[in-house]
């Protein structure tokens, strides 16, 4: 229910209206990856649906269809930089235009509507100006940039903010006991608890320590082992530029304050990779990484992402050359 | 095609085998002679005379193929008998007409000779730069298969075809029986069937810009041909962007003072090939081929959207090829 959604006390605000009626017109809700969105919005469902006990154990027809996916008048469409095709909103369109079977309405949740190419969303555009009455429409993204204006007015917009890191330790903790592996996890989520969940479900720690090999051997300017340590980590490269640039915060920030470092259990490498050139070196290269970072997140299609790894390579070279 | 049957001498030579093929077919199924098929490499010149000086009840040819090796080997000789043979033939005896196919450029006295009496062809070799001769024989083709083909599909699948006549005309074949009688062959059904034969691959393009080598612009021209000039332009940066990898890697483990088996084993290279690729990397410092890896970042997402994304990676080259030498290395091959 609504009331198990922490720390995003305006977005449960709004959802409640479209609970209790009060609110038809379409939601665009905004924020970071794993603030809990799509968890709320399938909260509000359930209490909209729920024929039983209205709590979290309720397991009748309309809860137990609803947390597998197979509620019939519930349907999901998750957008990605792979699957950004106009076939499945059209569909979708269609498919609005039919009445709901068994709940009052029929809601359509399009998570990831930011990454929908301009064609999928001139299809889904009438349908949100006019939506049907019996039709709810809610859609996810996370970065306002790349939401075609378009659509972003045609919506209620709802932000998420951060999770305080307090309440994802507590979190990870659940299934990461050592705490300072869990502390560390919870800070590369930056305050998201779905990405510190991820990262210790898999066992991103690794990743991270590659990543610090990588920093030490470009300091060295050793470029053979660093280019081959992010030629390993191809697979994962996105993650792995996140961790980098953490790494350089942490690097910036050893002298002032050791206490808020995000690779926390490491304190002594990251001083060490400090110390290998001037404070001002390691600024640029920060700066050099989140200008990436922010061409990166506004790349909307798999065929206009750019060789990351190569650009990682070039910034590391750069710095250290 | 050769000319008329009554000759007593028929000389085909020149360097373009499929031609002189073809000229050799036609005398082999002439429908009224006895024709006998003799080959210069499995022959001596007493047998070709004893071949030429048979009686017969009917007309004969005898089809002389590879008459260059006619006489060398063990048996060799200055083909005397043959001089003789050819001076002494009555000038009306049509009984016998011998096809000679020398398989050369320049034709040598005895067969010059032989060919006064008779008739000569040359069939020259079209010249691997002689991209107009080439388009013309694909015409033709697409003629003799009775379907049709604009010159400027012709030179197209002349290109993706590379030099090889015998391959032009098979793709023609091809192409003949793919678009039917009297029908068109089109740009769309080159791309369905030819087996298409680059001049080089976008590693090539990228090797010859590391080496300094202003081939890379030819290299990379065909590759824009062969492929879309998108396609050619991701492929050509990605080759680039591993080279330029490699090199500065290279140059890592060179100030390293590792020595070359240890580097090569490094790279993943055989020694000797190794020493190739030092050589190529001598030619860059470090500063250089980092800065180089700027310039390749902004191209990587440059080919993907932008405009004359083709003349941007031609700079880039020229960049590369000029950066810390005035001097540029040029290369016919």
């Amino acid at each position: 229910m609504l009331a198990d959604v922490k720390y995003q006390n305006e977005a449960v605000k709004i959802l409640n209206h479209l609970v209790q009626g009060t609110w038809t017109d379409p939601l665009l809700l905004l924020g970071p990856p794993g603030v809990g969105k799509r968890f709320s919005v399938m909260q509000a469902l359930q209490e909209m649906l729920c024929q039983g006990t209205r709590d979290d154990k309720c397991q009748c027809a309309p809860c137990y269809q609803l947390a597998r996916g197979l509620h019939a008048d519930v349907s999901t469409l998750s957008v990605s930089l792979d699957k950004t095709g106009i076939n499945e909103v059209r569909e979708l369109v269609k498919e609005a235009d039919s009445y709901p079977s068994d709940a009052p309405f029929r809601c359509f949740i399009i998570d990831g509507v930011d990454y929908l190419n301009d064609k999928a969303g001139d299809a889904l555009l009438k349908t949100l100006e006019e939506p049907p009455a019996y039709a709810r429409f809610i859609l996810l993204a996370e970065d306002r940039s790349r939401v075609l204006p378009t659509i972003a007015s045609r919506c209620g917009v709802v932000r998420y903010g951060l999770v305080p890191d307090e309440f994802i330790l507590s979190v990870v903790q659940r299934y990461v006991p050592d705490l300072s592996k869990a502390l560390v996890y919870t800070r590369m989520g930056e305050g998201s608890i779905g990405l510190a969940f991820s990262y210790g479900m898999a066992g991103k720690l690794t990743l991270r320590n590659q990543v610090l090999k990588t920093m030490q051997a470009s300091a060295n300017k050793d470029f053979y082992t660093a280019f081959r340590l992010i030629d390993a980590m191809e697979d994962d490269i996105t993650t792995a530029i996140t961790f980098i640039q953490q790494a350089l915060h942490d690097v910036l920030i050893v002298a002032l304050d050791p206490m808020k470092l995000v690779n926390v259990d490491v304190p002594q490498t990251i001083k060490d990779i400090g110390e290998k050139t001037s404070s001002q070196s390691w600024q640029e290269c920060a700066h050099k990484f989140n200008r990436l970072q922010g061409t990166v997140r506004k790349v909307k299609s798999r065929e206009l992402v750019v060789d990351l790894g190569f650009m990682a390579k070039t910034i590391l070279a750069e710095t250290f050359v | 095609m050769a000319g008329s049957a009554f000759k007593q001498f028929i000389v085909i030579f020149g360097g373009e085998n499929i031609f002189i093929d073809r000229d050799l077919y036609k005398y082999r199924r002439s429908p009224t002679r006895s024709v006998l098929s003799l080959d210069g490499e499995s022959l001596t010149e007493d047998r070709f005379l004893e071949y030429c000086e048979m009686t017969s009840d009917q007309p004969r040819t005898i089809v002389l193929d590879n008459a260059q090796a006619l006489g060398t080997g063990k048996s060799a000789s200055k083909l005397k008998g043959i001089q003789e043979f050819i001076e002494n033939r009555d000038p009306n005896d049509w009984s016998l007409i011998v096809v000679v196919a020398y398989r050369g450029d320049r034709l040598p006295e005895l067969w010059a000779k032989a060919a006064t009496k008779g008739a000569r062809y040359e069939r020259e070799k079209i010249a691997w730069w002689d991209s107009d001769k080439r388009v013309d024989f694909v015409i033709r083709e697409a003629e003799s298969h009775k379907v049709r083909i604009e010159r400027k599909v012709a030179e197209k699948l002349a290109l993706f075809t590379g030099v090889d006549l015998y391959q032009i005309a098979n793709e023609v074949r091809k192409l003949a029986l793919l678009v039917g009688p009297l029908g068109t062959i089109k740009e769309e059904h080159i791309k369905q069937v030819t087996t298409m034969t680059p001049f080089a691959t976008q590693f090539q393009v990228a090797e010859a810009v590391l080496e300094r080598d202003s081939s890379c612009f030819r290299k990379f021209s065909t590759l824009c041909t062969l492929h879309d000039e998108t396609t050619a332009c991701i492929l050509t940066c990605s080759a680039l962007m591993n080279k330029v990898d490699a090199a500065v890697q290279t140059l890592s483990l060179q100030g390293q003072g590792l020595a070359q088996d240890s580097i090569a084993e490094l790279l993943g290279m055989k020694p000797y090939k190794y020493k190739l690729w030092a050589n190529t990397v001598k030619k860059h410092n470090l500063q250089a081929l980092v800065k180089h890896m700027g310039q390749l970042c902004k191209l990587n997402s440059y080919v993907k959207l932008g405009n004359s994304k083709r003349t941007r990676i031609e700079l880039f080259m020229l960049s590369v090829i000029q950066s810390g030498s005035s001097t540029l290395c040029t290369s016919q091959s």
